[in-house]
Parts: C-alpha cells; sequence; structure tokens
C-alpha cells in the first residue's frame, strides 16, 4: 500500500456555483459561505453559470464570518468548452459584466429583438473575450473544458492568467479524464490547480439537486436518470482542502494554486460611486441651478408666498439635496413626471420621497409634508450611507408608456430593470417535486390545494404530521417522506429570474461595466441580474416606476367625468377638500377656499357605515371592520387605520392597542416620556416605520442615518435576523441615555415588529388620499365607479361581487350585447353599466374592433350575417353565443344548432344555405347565468344565490337578512358561495372566509382547530352550508363556524 | 477474461483498513494483502427508489497477482469482490 499523503496547508475553492445557476446548483451562497468557512478553507468563489446574480449575498456572507470572497462566473465558449473566470481587479469585473450582458443579449440592439426572442441559452464566442480579457483569470475544466485548438487560443489570450483545473468527484473515469487535462496542459505550459466543481455545499443537498436537474428537464428522477442527466453521485459538494488532498496526493503545487489565485484577487463590489446620467438642463445651466428654478416655480403653485416655514423648509431640503449630489437624480424622476401629465397619465409618488417639499413642488408626490408633519430627514440627510429610492406609482394599464419612455431616453447602455427572482412557491414546489418524484398527480394537486397558502417548509410539516398519524415512521422511505423533506430543502430557491414591477437603474457610466443587462422575455426590456435588496445593499439608488390600479381607475372616472359632463369641465380630484383635510392650521387653504366641513361630508359618513368594496387600501374585510370601530376622522387617522392593517405592527400587537385606546378602553400611555410628542397623533402606538426611527432616536441615542439604517434594516428580506444584529448596539445606547433594561426590551420589541412589514407615514399618507378619491368617487358618481373598478381590475373583488355590490347602491348591470357592448364595461344611461366583451376568452379585440364597426354599418339580421361579416374562429363564436351576447338574434340553444350547421360553410359570399329547423327548449334562468359567469365572468341577472336561496330557505338555511336580524351570540344555518378564504400570517391561525349571499356579504371566522378539522370540506366546497354563531361589531356582522350543516 | 459479480454476493471479509482504505481481506478462505489502489470511484444510484438504491464505493485494487475491483457498500457497511481481471 502506497503512502499516505498531506493536506495542502492552504485550499482555496475557485469553481463553486449556487442555486443562482437556476436549476443546477443546490445551494444559497450563505449556505457555500458557512459551509466553506467550517472546513477552515483560505477563500471561496462564487462562479455561477453566467451569472452574478448571486455576489452581493455572498459578499455579505463572507463579511459576517469572515472569509475571503472572490467573484467570478462560469461561462461557455461556443456551445462547447466551459471557463470558469475569476475577477483579479475592476477592470476583471467590469469586463465580465461585459462579457455576461453579451452572452445575455443585454447588449443586442432592439432591432435584433426578433432573433433574440426564443434564445434562452446563452453563450459567448471566442472572438469575443480578445478584447475583454484583462484583470481576469481563466480556469478551463477538464471534464466540460474547450478542445485543444481553443486551449491553445485561450493561452495567447490569458498568457500566464490560465489554469487547467483538475476535478475528481470519485466518478469512473476521472482519473482518466485528469489524465489527459494535465497532459495537455504540460504541453501547453499552463498551471494546473484543482477545483472542486461545486454544486451544493454538503453530500445532502446532492438529492436537491437531482430533482432540480430533472426539473430543468422536464423528466422524472428515473428518466432522468435513464438519460444521463443526473450525476453518478453526489460528490459535488464544498469540500475540504483534506478531501482534494486525498485525490491529489502527487500535486502539493496544484492544491494550492487557488488559494495563490485568490491572493492575487484584490477585487470588492462597491457601487457607492455610481452616478446618474446628467441631465440636459436649458440655457446650459447647472443642474442644481436648474432644480432650484423648477422648485421655486414649483413653490409659487404650491404655497403663498409669505409662507416662511414652507420658504425655509425648501431652502433646507435643496441645500441637502446639493449636498448629497442628487440634483439629476431629482430633475431625471420631475422629467418623467412631466411626461406622465404631458399623456393624461395618473401618478402620485409615495414611500419615504414622498416625505420631501422638493418631491411636493416638482410634482412627483402630491402631499404636502409639512401637513402631516413628514421629516426631510426620513428620507434623506447628510449623514446617510445607504442609497436613497424614489416610488411613483402611474396609472398600471399605462405605466409601461413612462418605461419605455425612461429606457428609450438613457439609452440601452445606461438604464435597466432590476430583476426578481421568483422562488418556488409552495403549490409550484409541490407539483414539480412531484412530478419529478412521479407522484400521482392527484395526490400533488391535493396537497397543493389544501396548503398553498404556506410556504413550502409548513407545507412540508403538516405532511410529515399526516404522515406520523397514519403511523409511517419518519425515517422510512415512504415517497411522502421524500416529498417533504425536499419540500423544506426547496425553499428559498429561484426558479426563475423576472422582471421588478417597476425598479428602475440609470447610470452615468454604461450599466454593462457594473452590472450585467440581460434582455427580458417582453420586447425592449432590458433587466439586471440583481434584485431589489442586493441593489440596496449595494448603495445604488434606484427609482421605482410602479403600477397602481386605483390611478387607472381614479384616471377613467376623471375622463368619463369631463366627456359625460357635458361642459368639457376637468376635474382634478387631487384638489378636493377632503382629499387634503386635516384639522391644523395648514389646512386652512383647503378648508376656507370650498368652505369644507369634515363633519358634514357624506363621503366619510359613507365609509364609517363599512361600505367599502373597490375602495382603495380599506376595502378588506379587516379594514371595514376596524373602520367600523375606530370611525377615523380625518386622513391623518386615516393614514394610520391604512398601516395598522400591516403584518408589522399587527404582530407587535399594535393593532389591539391603538384600536382600544382610539375607543376610549383603554387609556393613551407612552412606553417613555420622551416618546410622548413622538406618538402623540398615534395615540402612544408606533404605527409608521418613522415611529421606529423615532423610538431609536428618543431612547436609544441612534443619528437619523443609523435610524434609517434600522428601518431598512425592518425591511430585508430576512429582517429578523438583520434587525437582532442591531439589538446590542439598541440596548447599549438606551442604557447610556438612562433608560431601564425593562423599557428598552420593550421598546427593541416594538422595533422588532417592524420586521414583519409596516408602513411608512408618508406613504400611507399618499394612499389615504388615494383612498378618499376613490370614496367620493363612489359616493358621488357611483356609476363611473364602479366602470373603473372593473375596467382597472383594481381591489381583491371579482366582478360577480362588485357587481352584487353596484346593485345594492341602485345602479343596474346590463347584459353583454352585440348591438350596445364595448370592449370593457361602458356606463349607460344613468345607472347602468354594460358587460364588455373584454372577459371572453376566444373573443379578440381585433374581432371586436371589426364588430364595432360592422354594427355600425348596418344592424346584424341573424346569426348567418353576423359569421359572415365578423369574422372569426368558430370557438370563438360559440363562446360568443354561450354568452348571450347575441340573444336577440335568438335563444342561445337554437343559436348554438345553427351555428354548429353554418360554421364549417362559412365564406365571404351571401350564398344560401338550407339548414334544418329545430325546435329546442330555452335555457332556464339558472342555466343561463351558469352560461353568463361561465363565458364572461359574471352575469346581469345577480348571482347564484338569487336560485338557490328560495331552495335553501325551504331546508332551513337563513338569508343574510334573517342571520343579521339575530340576536349577538345566537346559532344559525345558512349556505353560500365563497368568494374569498385568507389565513393571514399574523392571525395565529385563524381563518377568514368570505360568503356572497344575494343581498350582501358575510365574513366567517373559522377558528384553527375547528379550521384542521373541516379543512377539507371548507377548501373544496363551491356552496359551504355551516352551522356557527352570529357575531356583531357595530355595522357589520360574522359568524363563527362551528361545523358543515348537514342538508 | 474477466468475471463479473453482482454486488454483495461474492462476500469478503475485511481484517484490516486503514482511512477508509482495504488493506488485507479473506476471500474464499484466503487471505490476500493489498498492494495498491489502482482507482476507486461512488456511485449513489437511485435514492428515490424504493429500495433506497445503491450507495457503493468501487475501488481497483491489485492484490498479490490478481486485479480485483471491490465495492464497499456504504448503507450495509460490507464488502464484496465485483470484478476480477485475469
Amino acid at each position: 500500500m502506497e503512502g499516505l499523503f498531506i493536506a495542502p496547508r492552504r485550499y482555496a475553492e475557485l469553481q463553486c456555483r449556487s442555486y443562482f445557476s437556476l436549476l443546477q446548483g443546490a445551494s444559497s451562497p450563505e449556505q457555500l459561505v458557512t459551509q466553506a468557512h467550517a472546513q477552515g478553507l483560505a477563500a471561496l468563489a462564487l462562479t455561477d453559470w453566467f451569472s452574478v446574480a448571486g455576489i452581493p449575498r455572498f459578499q455579505r456572507a463572507c463579511a459576517t464570518v469572515g472569509l475571503k470572497g472572490v467573484y467570478g462566473a462560469q461561462i461557455r465558449l461556443d456551445h462547447a468548452g466551459e471557463l470558469v473566470l475569476i475577477v483579479q481587479n475592476d477592470l476583471g469585473w467590469r469586463n465580465l459584466c461585459r462579457l455576461l450582458s453579451l452572452a445575455h443579449g443585454g447588449l443586442s440592439a432592439p432591432e435584433s429583438e426578433k432573433e433574440w426572442i426564443g434564445k434562452v441559452d446563452p453563450d459567448l464566442h471566442l472572438a469575443q473575450l480578445e478584447s475583454l480579457n484583462a484583470g481576469l483569470f481563466a480556469i478551463m475544466d477538464a471534464r466540460r473544458g474547450p478542445d485543444d485548438a481553443t486551449a491553445q487560443s485561450l493561452k495567447q489570450l490569458f498568457g500566464p492568467r490560465l489554469r487547467q483545473g483538475l476535478t475528481d468527484h470519485l466518478r469512473a473515469d476521472d482519473g482518466r479524464i485528469n489524465i489527459a487535462a494535465a497532459r495537455r496542459a504540460e504541453a501547453l505550459d499552463i498551471p494546473i490547480m484543482i477545483i472542486g466543481d461545486v454544486m451544493h455545499h454538503d453530500h445532502a443537498h446532492g438529492k436537491l439537486r437531482d430533482v432540480l436537474l430533472a426539473i430543468d428537464q422536464g423528466q422524472t428522477l428515473t428518466e432522468a436518470r435513464l438519460t444521463g442527466s443526473l450525476p453518478a453521485n453526489h460528490q459535488a459538494w464544498l469540500r475540504g482542502s483534506f478531501a482534494h488532498a486525498a485525490r491529489f496526493p502527487d500535486m502539493p503545487e496544484a492544491l494550492v494554486e487557488g488559494a495563490r489565485l485568490a491572493d492575487a484577487c484584490s477585487f470588492t463590489l462597491d457601487m457607492r460611486n455610481v452616478t446618474p446620467p446628467r441631465f440636459v438642463c436649458p440655457d446650459d445651466l447647472d443642474p442644481h441651478a436648474y432644480l432650484e428654478q423648477r422648485c421655486w416655480a414649483g413653490f409659487a403653485i404650491r404655497y403663498e408666498p409669505d409662507d416662511a416655514e414652507a420658504r425655509i423648509r425648501l431652502t433646507h431640503e435643496l441645500s441637502v439635496v446639493q449636498q448629497a449630489g442628487l440634483s439629476e437624480y431629482f430633475l431625471h424622476t420631475a422629467a418623467l413626471c412631466d411626461e406622465a401629465d404631458r399623456l393624461a397619465i395618473k401618478h402620485s409618488g409615495r414611500g419615504s420621497a414622498a416625505g420631501a417639499m422638493v418631491s411636493y413642488v416638482l410634482n412627483i408626490s402630491q402631499l404636502c409634508p409639512l401637513q402631516f408633519g413628514l421629516s426631510f430627514e426620513r428620507f434623506i440627510n447628510p449623514q446617510r450611507t445607504s442609497p436613497i429610492d424614489i416610488d411613483v406609482d402611474f396609472d398600471s394599464s399605462r405605466r409601461d408608456e413612462i418605461i419605455r419612455h425612461a429606457l428609450t431616453i438613457h439609452g440601452r447602455e445606461h438604464a435597466a430593470l432590476v430583476c426578481v427572482h421568483i422562488t418556488y412557491s409552495t403549490r409550484l414546489a409541490m407539483r414539480e417535486l412531484g412530478k419529478a418524484l412521479d407522484l400521482p398527480l392527484e395526490t400533488t394537486t391535493r396537497y397543493a390545494q389544501l396548503y398553498d397558502r404556506h410556504s413550502p417548509g409548513s407545507a412540508a410539516h403538516r405532511i410529515d404530521l399526516e404522515l406520523d398519524e397514519a403511523g409511517v415512521p419518519p425515517d422510512s422511505r415512504h415517497p411522502l417522506r421524500l416529498f417533504a423533506q425536499l419540500l423544506r430543502r426547496i425553499e428559498n430557491v429561484p426558479r426563475h429570474r423576472g422582471q421588478h414591477p417597476g425598479g428602475t437603474i440609470f447610470t452615468r457610466e454604461p450599466l454593462c461595466e457594473w452590472m450585467p443587462i440581460e434582455r427580458a422575455s417582453m420586447p425592449g426590456r432590458y433587466v439586471v441580474q440583481w434584485d431589489k435588496d442586493d441593489i440596496d445593499e449595494l448603495g445604488l439608488p434606484k427609482l421605482d416606476l410602479l403600477g397602481l390600479r386605483s390611478l387607472t381607475l381614479i384616471g377613467e372616472c376623471e375622463r368619463l367625468l369631463e366627456s359625460r359632463s357635458g361642459t368639457g369641465q376637468k376635474i382634478d380630484l387631487n384638489e378636493l377638500p377632503g382629499a387634503n383635510y386635516l384639522p391644523d392650521a395648514r389646512n386652512h387653504r383647503y378648508a376656507s377656499r370650498a368652505g369644507y366641513v369634515l363633519a358634514d361630508d357624506p363621503v366619510w359618513k359613507q365609509l364609517e357605515v363599512g361600505d367599502a368594496i373597490g375602495l382603495f387600501q380599506v376595502q378588506s374585510r379587516a379594514q371595514i371592520q376596524l373602520i367600523d370601530k375606530t370611525k377615523p376622522a380625518d386622513l391623518m387617522e386615516l393614514a394610520t387605520e391604512i398601516a395598522i392593517i400591516r403584518p408589522g405592527p399587527i404582530q407587535g400587537g399594535l393593532l389591539k392597542a391603538y384600536v382600544d385606546r382610539k375607543r376610549g378602553l383603554a387609556p393613551v400611555t407612552y412606553l417613555h416620556p420622551k416618546l410622548e410628542p413622538l406618538l402623540k397623533r398615534t395615540l402612544g402606538v408606533a404605527v409608521f416605520q418613522e415611529n421606529l426611527m423615532d423610538v431609536a432616536i428618543a431612547l436609544a441615542g441612534f443619528s437619523p442615518a443609523d435610524a434609517d439604517s434600522l428601518r431598512r434594516a425592518a425591511n430585508r428580506k430576512n429582517a429578523t435576523q438583520a434587525l437582532e444584529q442591531w439589538r446590542g448596539r439598541f440596548m447599549t445606547g438606551c442604557s447610556e441615555n438612562g433608560i431601564t433594561d425593562d423599557i428598552a426590551i420593550a421598546a427593541f420589541d416594538t422595533v422588532r415588529g417592524f420586521a414583519a412589514f409596516g408602513f411608512l407615514l408618508s406613504h400611507s399618507a399618499s394612499f389615504a388620499r388615494l383612498s378618499y378619491q376613490t370614496m367620493w368617487l363612489k359616493h358621488h358618481h357611483p356609476q363611473y365607479f364602479y366602470v373603473g373598478l372593473m375596467n382597472s381590475e383594481s381591489g381583491f373583488y371579482s366582478d360577480q361581487t362588485i357587481a352584487g355590490d353596484l346593485r345594492r347602491h341602485g345602479l343596474r348591470m346590463l347584459p353583454l350585447d352585440a348591438r350596445e357592448s364595448g370592449w370593457q364595461y361602458t356606463p349607460e344611461g344613468h345607472s347602468g353599466i354594460r358587460i364588455g366583451f373584454w372577459r371572453l376568452k376566444q373573443f379578440n379585440k381585433p374581432a371586436f374592433e371589426v364588430l364595432a364597426a360592422e354594427r355600425e354599418r348596418s344592424p346584424f339580421t341573424s346569426l348567418r350575417d353576423f359569421a359572415r361579416r365578423v369574422p372569426m374562429h368558430r370557438d370563438a363564436l360559440y363562446e360568443l353565443t354561450r354568452s348571450g351576447a347575441l340573444d336577440y338574434l335568438g335563444e342561445r340553444r337554437t343559436l348554438l344548432w345553427e351555428l354548429g350547421e353554418i360554421a364549417p360553410r362559412l365564406d365571404p359570399l351571401p350564398l344560401i344555405h338550407h339548414t334544418t329547423p329545430v325546435a329546442l327548449a330555452g335555457l332556464d334562468a339558472l342555466a343561463r347565468l351558469e352560461w353568463d359567469v361561465e363565458t364572461s365572468g359574471l352575469s346581469a341577472d345577480g348571482n347564484v344565490m338569487k336560485h338557490l336561496q328560495p331552495v335553501l330557505s325551504a331546508q332551513g338555511f337563513m338569508t343574510l337578512a334573517e342571520i343579521r336580524a339575530l340576536p349577538d351570540g345566537a346559532h344559525c344555518r345558512a349556505a353560500a358561495p365563497p368568494y374569498i378564504f385568507q389565513r393571514p400570517g399574523t392571525a395565529n391561525g385563524v381563518c377568514f372566509m368570505g360568503l356572497e349571499f344575494d343581498d350582501g356579504l358575510l365574513d366567517l371566522v373559522i377558528w384553527p382547530q375547528v379550521y384542521e378539522k373541516y379543512r377539507s370540506y371548507i377548501r373544496t366546497s363551491t356552496l359551504l352550508k355551516f352551522e356557527g354563531t352570529v357575531q356583531h361589531n357595530g355595522a357589520t356582522s360574522s359568524v363563527i363556524f362551528e361545523r358543515p350543516a348537514m342538508d | 477474461m474477466a468475471h463479473l459479480w453482482p454486488v454483495n454476493t461474492q462476500i469478503i471479509d475485511m481484517v484490516e483498513i486503514a482511512d477508509g482504505l482495504p488493506l488485507v481481506f479473506t476471500w474464499h478462505g484466503r487471505t490476500r494483502r493489498v498492494k495498491r489502489v489502482l482507482a476507486d470511484w461512488m456511485a449513489e444510484g437511485d435514492w428515490w427508489a424504493e429500495d433506497g438504491g445503491e450507495q457503493h464505493r468501487y475501488l481497483l485494487i491489485q492484490a498479490e497477482a490478481l486485479i480485483l475491483t471491490l465495492a464497499h457498500d456504504l448503507i450495509a457497511n460490507t464488502w464484496s469482490v465485483a470484478r476480477l481481471a485475469d
């Protein structure tokens, strides 16, 4: 037996993929770094497949454990040889980003769009490396590396920066491949180094990798094995120097070569010096001078000239903006809002930027910061080290116009969208894992139905519990045990990359030298490989151009008001007194000018009685009940209500505290006297993210910049962990300020509550204004409001549920009719809303345009006439007939019979075809309603309960009116179809279900134990029959579900 | 000519092991000393299958005059001869 090997003193792993090598790697950057640290590696490189998506997280994880991180990526040349590129310095990073951008089509001109569509497999050519190899090391993979000729070319390009990698994964042919690679390296004088070709951090994750590979191939695991898609073993895990030395005992130099290379790499990712594109100012003005000019012009519109407080505030803000070098950033944002105004696209600023007066006078936001007491320092301050971002909402139906404009004016080299990594949801994970494991479809479908609201991890826990109850041992090889095990592992694993709804980055230098750009599947869109947390972490300012459907609603209502009023007069809902009213002196402008008296505003009264379906931000059942209990009296209180029904304040126990205090059931107290002036408006409760900062500044002595960093930590995906890192500093600060430990602990608990998401006051106030505007529309112009609501698809109620609400407001839903209907919903007369064609699945807009033109020319006289003049696919005509749009031409069943005869013979000539007349029975009302809903999503004839309730009443099931008439605590028995099911993470397992009766909506509350007992019935019933206890809460009623009701 | 056997049929007794590698073993009543390990590899089979699939490490060894492939069943921790080259 030959001698023992000696482990190298230093080993660095320079070939390692994370799960950002989508469906190839199986571990997170953090798992890899932790493992590398535990193995005592000298350094670790993250080299994902044509990607640096994991680098920001990798860099952070390395800094946390003190491991040297090296950056790179793995590429393929000419669809053949694979190569690891390692970044040596700043130039290397720029070149790598350019190369990856080239590979992903990020630098291709839009003209080549057609050629690019469908190309999803990135690739590079040797010629592209010629000018872009400086600052990079290259390592040739032994198994999948380039051929001899390419290796020679690479040697010429990279010279001493080229290495031949050898890998041993204990595969039968590793030895043969390594010997061949080593011989070639010797012949070409290329140094050899040992690399791990790592795909997962530990051995156990090899199973997940197998599954991901099978998913990638669309195969079961068995099929993937048979077709050679799976590795022979799970040895591609991150092993230490000892394991490598055992495989290469005779190559001590090659074993330490990785560490030598890592020592030569000095690059660290830092984007703080990235600047926005130059703003071209008129008259050659300096950007800041032009910003000042624009701001003071806006000031003259927004404020009285002698408003000293506002003048001082704006002067101060402009000075800070100049100091922070953000003048051009504001000018670019304002220019986009100007463009939106020019195109008549509604917009509204939100988020922290909405708290700045600069935003207000530039018309980026419509919120006066003085009115709401919004501090500019919350948005930006001289000490702040983190980047700023500005969020602007646009009419969602037209936001794309703004994004396209933004990308066009800056050019694709200087602007791109932020990406999102779509991770496995429970449903998707179950479907794909089930397929890989070859489980019966009905099994995964059943689990997906039952657990779709949970994370894959918690769903796995429930499956394990079921198996425990069934007596399946925990360590058994039962397929569902494996299923549950893999569900846990697949949690947070990215499935694919998409584009963020509107996060945009602009840079003065070419963006592709800072980060790789990819061509998105949507034409003309380019995305970077980092998500919003990464961008934030790296210190890049970002502009969020978001879509808001309620702005679509408001925009449509404004257009209808203008076009149908007969006067052509424009109404600007931003100027409504109620949307600006606060009970302090600054509101005099609105209060006095319009003679507005809040107490007389019927809009508020309508909200107070829970009439909130369709209203922006206050239409959920939880919000309706909160408003019913607390009766918000002005915009500030409405903003509080909007912010408090959020996971953060609810989990922090703040909702109950606020409600009790508002109702006078509990005294208003403060954790510490220092907090009284800061939390007075929210009755001593920290509701907004600004309050979190207030607490940190007042009690722990944080600077505004540190408090802002704390706030941002609360906004991260892993906020709980991020906030824990601040605990020590917070407690020390409190102690130094003489705050007792018990108060400090309670205060930090409040801060921690925000880890589950809370709103900024500036954000919430901005939403409250829009909320009032929707209320005003619903009260004063309900017909337009409902048209806008259904056309904008805002809110979370179905058209059928909204139709029920509009009927209860005295409006009429009019059926789909080929003579009258538009593409979308349209107002008709003073109280009618006509169903449009757009919900039909087979019938498209071009066909509608032909239809509209033809009916204008002359009325359709028969189905045959219609079919001849509006050519369309037979399925579309079939659907159109079923929808009732052609009811005026005959009874639906008879028309369908006729369609069956004429459809095969449709031709442009008016030939006479003989048909066989038949007499078919007409549809009954219930069947007609069913066909309406199946095709259009709703029926003008009401909902199904209109027809079922008489039958149900005969069986002893109550109507909603009967339930409402019962005393509190009474027993009831009823039935209705569910329209919504919610099991919020903040409700400790309590479920909420909305049921739709013919005469209104009812909330059902289901306690966790009851839900577990009847889960299957509750989740699968289309008509829920139940028994329960009635609960009256002011204007609203609900029922506590007890059990399913028997017929 | 080579003789092939399914793993775990030609069971051997491993007399001496160091660092996971065989040194001395007994096969058909005769004790043999491993002169050197020529190659080794690992196969992890269909872990999702009902029987859990295989998990074996294979070693191509020279033991005296014989060239053998030994299979180490990592689950059952048994050794067997999988192949004999002569």
